[in-house]
């Protein structure tokens, strides 16, 4: 499952992806290193303890303690980046920042077992029968922190909040109005019908801030939400600190009294403060450290490998408006070339799933695309036909500087070197990367995306109408304009008819695998890891008494329904 | 030491700072890249970015930027992060505790066993324990702190459990626990420095005992502790302090490694964070900070030679 309900989000992990496999590159030698020295350890007679690790692959079970629940005690977790503030109009929620957020605040729905949206913080959200409206009633007698009560205005306030920002506002174009019902309901008016609404209510567009953290200047520092836990302390890039809400809306809840979170960059570092007991639970997507984890017995590890719901991917974004890659040939050819898992065996430590398209094996819109397989002859074939008509094949293959990347970029180069494409290799700068990108300064570029928890999430990325000429800012980076792929994203966001929806995104994975706009390599693997003493992560009940999600939304999980076993 | 060679000295400062502050000003907005990219994301449009590039003056010239930024910092006002919105001399003030304390223990640490092993050693030069701590030392100085702090963590924190991995206690919070969270990354910075203070020092130490009046001073009799610690130590720290002076440079930079690596919140993560965030405004204010720190530190230096040896004092009343 993956966890941004909204543009800004999809972008943000498109670009946060990056920077952290440059320390996975670092990680790989340095546990080595570290390994080498449990030898020397061992030999001058230090070994003994700590050889703990089990010797079989099938990795940790995530079993929660028996009996019920436990209330009491402090958690601290580790995260993989700083957030930049708690305002969710204001400031970039990657994983952190959404982990952060459901700490203080409360999503106006979330994801339950069964892979449906529920209403969560909203007592219900009802569609009008043509889905142009959208009714969102929010729960009665919840406050906020301040003893403010939550209602209309404040949900108001917020949902326009996001119309008006820059960071926000795109993935939202479609609604046309937010009206207040009565004190408890407000009514979204949308451009178009718009069936899969509620999915951005999962995340960063559906948490309700108090008013006042959305007016003061400094709200974004000292936020104030409806949250199982009470803000209490951020120190930027040291912690920051909640405590339990005792007059939370959910009965019970949260079973901790404090939580605390600490950003630790470095995933090595992360890592070694888990075992040193540190630390009590961190997140990665290192596959060197999932791996390591899925063996080591004093570790509980919960990955989303193989649940279902979407996941981001790895793959290579070709311009399609620019030569020679605006020829279908080239990219189809570059496919060919491309070995997917010797890809992820070389670099991901085998742990990522060989896509075929923007969904993954575990998702319902996976389908059999139709992807060209790894063929280099055929790819040598095609290459030679197109150099025939159009002189040799050559572009600019760019990833950014990141070692993880370089390698996957270098491996990849030297594929397409073998079906005859030359490529040159150019490291650009994160900001400058992404600029690039949008203005269609590329030939190929190493990325990370579609992830949204609904498809219609990545309409913006792949819709005809956001394709721009080179030069010109265009959110479709890649630049394919496929009539029959706005057909389906249209059909997805119209159709309110579930299998219809199917039908649409495998028709768009099958088109992709037509035009060839990405070539694919895998999808992307969430974990979170703890002490075998923390319980409830994927094991937890909606407010209605249905069970919620059993796996991770990207990395993400409800802090208000974890406790430690005593 | 005279006020006026002070004041000369003092002004002899300005011109390094000028420097320090227009080449750290021009050299990241050169960098390729654009902070509204960094701030708002791929999906804001053109209007967004242009309201945000007015919003933080940087539609305006270089130079009229750095002017304004040099008038504000001259008043304390170091300018507002870029992404967090939170005053950078606010951050500083958070931070530079940390890495302070981390600069002081790491160098309190290398003094502490350098100045007593070079004393040890150059009694007894190319003795067994001579032997032992400069190749022993020479070790140390080979491994790169980065290197040196994983295996510190993997053997005290995760195999052993006597350290945290990372994470900082501040003082005025436990103190012990203060101790414990700096324990390892001023051992990882401190190792380094510890191998060249114990060369240096028992290199000069074993000259200025060959010299004429350390064997006057035996042949008066003096008891041999006496003469290493009154006569021959002082007069041959002086290498020993310049390089403690040079060496806070290296030193600031071993903080960047030390400080993301264990986690710390202190000036040298600040800094590397919001390199990565395209923060300029917070990344001018601690390369501007950790100049003046240099620039001070060594200035200091400069007075404590004047301590050190009378001579230089003379020298510089006389001129």
């Amino acid at each position: 499952m993956i966890e941004h309900a909204s543009a800004a989000n999809a972008a943000k992990q498109a670009n946060a992806a990056n920077p952290p496999p440059s320390r996975r590159g670092q990680r790989r030698r340095l546990l080595a290193l570290a390994a080498g020295l449990a030898l020397v350890a061992a030999a001058c007679g230090g070994g003994g303890g700590g050889g703990d690790k089990g010797s079989g692959d099938g990795g940790a079970t995530a079993k929660d303690a028996d009996g019920p629940p436990q209330s009491g005690g402090k958690v601290i977790m580790a995260t993989e980046a700083e957030v930049d503030g708690f305002d969710p109009t204001k400031n970039r929620f990657d994983i952190t920042g959404l982990t952060y957020a459901e700490t203080v605040y409360d999503p106006l729905a979330t994801y339950g077992k069964d892979r449906k949206i529920h209403p969560y913080l909203a007592e219900s959200i009802t569609n009008s029968p043509d889905y142009t409206t959208w009714t969102i009633k929010v729960r009665s007698g919840v406050q906020f922190h301040d003893g403010e009560p939550l209602n209309a205005d404040a949900v108001k306030m917020n949902l326009d909040g996001h119309r008006k920002s820059p960071l926000t506002s795109p993935a939202i174009a479609a609604i046309e109005s937010v009206d207040k019902v009565d004190d408890m309901t407000v009514a979204v008016k949308m451009k178009e019908p718009w069936v899969a609404f509620p999915a951005y209510l999962t995340g960063q567009i559906g948490y309700v801030a108090s008013p006042k953290t959305l007016s003061d200047p400094n709200g974004s520092r000292n936020p104030i939400g409806t949250g199982p836990f009470k803000f209490k302390e951020w120190v930027p890039g040291n912690h920051f600190t909640a405590v339990k809400n005792p007059n939370y809306w959910q009965k019970g809840l949260p079973y901790l009294d404090e939580v605390e979170y600490r950003p630790i960059v470095e995933v090595t570092s992360r890592a070694s403060s888990l075992s040193a007991g540190t630390i009590d639970m961190m997140h990665t997507t290192d596959p060197d450290t999932i791996v390591a984890f899925r063996k080591d017995k004093k570790i509980k590890l919960i990955d989303d490998s193989k649940s279902a719901g979407e996941h981001e991917e790895a793959f290579f974004m070709l311009n399609t408006a620019k030569p020679p890659l605006d020829d279908v040939r080239v990219r189809k050819a570059l496919a060919l070339a491309t070995d997917r898992q010797k890809v992820i065996n070389t670099v991901y430590a085998g742990i990522l799933t060989p896509a075929n398209g923007p969904f993954d094996k575990n998702s319902p819109y996976y389908a059999d695309t139709g992807y060209p397989e790894f063929n280099l002859d055929e790819a040598k074939k095609l290459v030679a036909e197109v150099e025939k008509e159009k002189g040799p094949i050559a572009f600019e293959l760019g990833t950014t500087n990141s070692a993880k990347n370089l390698q996957t970029t270098q491996l990849v180069q030297s594929m397409w070197k073998d079906a005859g494409v030359e490529t040159t290799l150019k490291q650009v700068e994160q900001s400058q990367f992404i600029l690039n990108a949008l203005v269609g300064n590329f030939g190929a570029y190493l990325w990370r995306q579609f992830g949204a928890p609904d498809p219609d999430g990545d309409y913006v990325w792949w819709h005809s109408t956001t394709a721009n000429p080179l030069g010109q800012l265009s959110l479709n980076f890649a630049r394919n304009k496929d009539p029959e792929v706005d057909a389906a994203l249209a059909d997805g966001r119209h159709n309110p008819d579930p299998e219809a929806r199917k039908q649409a995104y495998q028709r768009v994975a099958k088109q992709f695998a037509q035009d060839v706009p990405y070539v694919w390599i895998g999808t992307t693997v969430w974990s979170v890891s703890s002490k075998p003493k923390v319980n409830g992560v994927t094991t937890w009940k909606l407010p209605d008494g249905s069970d919620g999600l059993d796996t991770l939304l990207a990395g993400r999980f409800l802090m208000s329904h974890v406790w430690v076993s005593k | 030491m005279s006020a006026r060679f002070l004041g000369k000295r003092l002004l002899q400062l300005l011109p390094v700072l000028f420097a320090v502050s227009a080449l750290s000003f021009l050299l990241l907005n050169l960098l390729p890249g654009d902070p509204t990219i960094a701030i708002l994301g791929p999906s804001a449009t053109e209007e967004n970015r242009a309201v945000l590039r007015e919003e933080l003056g940087l539609d305006d010239p270089l130079p009229v930027r750095y002017v304004n930024w040099v008038a504000d910092s001259a008043t304390g006002d170091l300018g507002r992060s870029y992404v967090s919105n939170q005053p950078t001399l606010e951050a500083i003030k958070q931070r530079l505790p940390v890495t302070l304390e981390l600069l002081l223990l790491s160098q309190l640490l290398a003094l502490v066993i350098a100045v007593p092993l070079a004393i040890l050693a150059a009694t007894k030069p190319n003795g067994v324990l001579d032997r032992v701590s400069t190749s022993t030392a020479f070790g140390f100085l080979a491994i790169p702190n980065f290197m040196l702090g994983v295996l510190l963590i993997y053997l005290f924190a995760v195999r052993f459990r006597i350290f945290p991995a990372t994470g900082y206690t501040p003082f005025s919070e436990n103190p012990a626990e203060n101790l414990r969270s700096l324990a390892l990354p001023a051992i990882t910075l401190g190792v380094a420095e510890l191998a060249v203070y114990l060369r240096l020092l028992r290199t000069d130490l074993i000259a200025t005992l060959q010299e004429d009046y350390i064997a006057m001073a035996q042949a008066k009799g003096l008891p041999k502790a006496y003469i290493l610690l009154r006569h021959a130590l002082r007069p041959s720290t002086f290498s020993l302090v310049t390089v403690a002076g040079l060496n806070l440079g290296r030193l600031i930079g071993g903080t960047f490694v030390v400080e993301y690596l264990f986690a710390l919140p202190g000036i040298g993560a600040l800094t590397v964070e919001s390199i990565f965030r395209r923060d300029y405004i917070v990344v001018q204010g601690t390369v501007l900070l950790v100049a003046v720190g240099y620039v001070l530190a060594n200035f200091l230096v400069d007075l404590l030679y004047g301590i050190l040896d009378p001579r230089v004092r003379h020298a510089r009343v006389a001129a």
